[in-house]
């Protein structure tokens, strides 16, 4: 069992004691809404030179163990994957397994959200190879972290607040690796096509804009140009062509049914009403229901 | 909203079949997606130009010139536990029994108490959300 390094603890504002320290890096302690002040200038990534990448655009490199190397993968990096594909997710796995087999350590995983489909990562950070997880860490992968089994702190990022420490350059990934379903050869790369189709891939673009070294998982290769593309193959570094990225049937993962439970269903109603009668629904209004069978069920009443 | 006659500007994400036929059946002008949850979400942006791809930065991002998450007129947000005052507990799971509840609330850190008033509610939603 690991021992976290003693750190000072501060108390914040909602009257909670947080480390001054996390990994080693010191922390705002919260101050209330709209309170802190940031200050400086957004992280950016290297200036690149198109010398460097090839004239015809085809940026294929055979695996992603060759892609990882060539981005200089070494101890201590931050990898970040999304997690578009849900549950159905291959990629992310993918990568950090190949990233084992060239005998790194100690990397940080910056991952938007995981699923029971990456407990793989859990032997990974028994072994050294994964030291700790930013971002979210979810089923399996939370149940190991809240246990204190994690080496590193783990640290819990809301999706805008992902978004927000990358560009802050609260943390600097070194490596995004994407997992697209549809690309060109030169990275260029969108969700909505293709036979692993996940949709949005708005989680991944903060990593394509930010991160060092950027390379692309596809499935679904089409020649230059991608069109539409939410992911611009200016800022990618390696394509990697690999036969799936994962299983789209299971982009429907717990969180996205209806429920069934007679209380729930109460609920939803409910909410439906309270937004009838407080006057909140009315032309041109506007409505966030998210997963979670009582979200979803609040729809349908609403409709 | 089909009874009053309503029509929404815009519906937040995460998509779904459910909001995919608020769009087709025009109850809402745009569906603003930042995450995809199922396969008729999947279709649906890629198919219909009034389901737009966003992002966290457009979405969520604090430390920019304003986000979406203002302008939204409600919000219905899964949690494990909700405070009087409205604070949120989306984090940690709830999985108590009646008889275990009262001797790990007395184990409880002050401010967990202090916060939730003493009344915790039940865990509304199993699974896990992101």
């Amino acid at each position: 069992m690991p021992i976290l390094e003693k750190t000072e603890m501060i108390l914040n504002v909602a009257g909670r004691n947080v480390p001054e320290t996390v990994n080693g890096r010191p922390q705002a302690a919260y101050t209330g809404v709209g309170k802190y002040q940031p200050f400086g200038r957004k992280a950016a990534p290297p200036i690149c030179s198109a010398a460097d990448y090839p004239g015809n655009g085809d940026k294929r490199v055979a695996d992603l163990e060759t892609a990882l190397r060539k981005c200089g993968l070494r101890k201590g990096m931050v990898i970040s994957s999304h997690h578009h594909l849900r549950d159905g997710d291959r990629v992310a796995l993918m990568a950090l397994e190949a990233a084992s087999l060239t005998g790194v350590k100690d990397l940080t995983w910056f991952r938007s959200a995981s699923f029971p489909s990456q407990r793989g990562a859990i032997p990974l950070m028994e072994a050294g190879i994964i030291d700790h997880i930013e971002g979210s860490m979810n089923g399996p992968l939370g149940d190991y972290c809240t246990q204190g089994k994690m080496r590193g702190m783990g640290v819990l990022r809301s999706h805008g607040g992902c978004w927000q420490a990358i560009q802050d350059g609260e943390v600097h990934i070194d490596i995004a690796v994407i997992a697209a379903p549809t690309a060109d050869p030169f990275g260029s790369c969108d969700g909505s096509h293709g036979k692993s189709a996940c949709g949005s891939l708005g989680f991944a673009l903060a990593d394509s804009i930010y991160a060092d070294h950027v390379i692309v998982v596809p499935d679904n290769l089409v020649p230059f140009p991608r069109l539409p593309w939410q992911i611009q193959g200016n800022n990618v570094d390696y394509v990697v062509e690999v036969d799936s990225i994962g299983d789209p049937a299971k982009i429907v993962s717990g969180s996205t049914q209806i429920t069934r439970s007679p209380d729930r269903l109460r609920i939803a109603e409910f909410i439906a009403r309270f937004l009838r009668d407080a006057g909140i629904m009315r032309n041109g209004f506007s409505f966030q229901a998210g997963s979670g069978g009582i979200a979803l069920a609040f729809v349908s009443y609403l409709k | 909203m089909k009874q009053a006659g309503v029509k929404a500007r815009f519906v937040r994400e995460g998509s779904t079949k459910y909001l995919v036929e608020l769009l087709e059946e025009g109850l809402t002008d745009y569906i603003l997606d930042g995450q995809t949850f199922d396969l008729d979400g999947v279709r649906s942006i890629g198919s219909n130009p009034r389901h737009v791809a966003t992002s966290s930065f457009t979405s969520y991002n604090y430390h920019g010139k304003g986000n979406f998450a203002s302008m939204v007129d409600a919000v219905v947000l899964g949690a494990t536990e909700v405070a009087a005052n409205f604070n949120a507990n989306v984090v940690t799971p709830l999985r108590w029994t009646p008889a275990t509840r009262h001797r790990r609330l007395a184990k409880l850190p002050r401010f967990w108490m202090h916060d939730s008033r003493g009344s915790l509610l039940p865990r509304p939603d199993s699974g896990d959300r992101a």
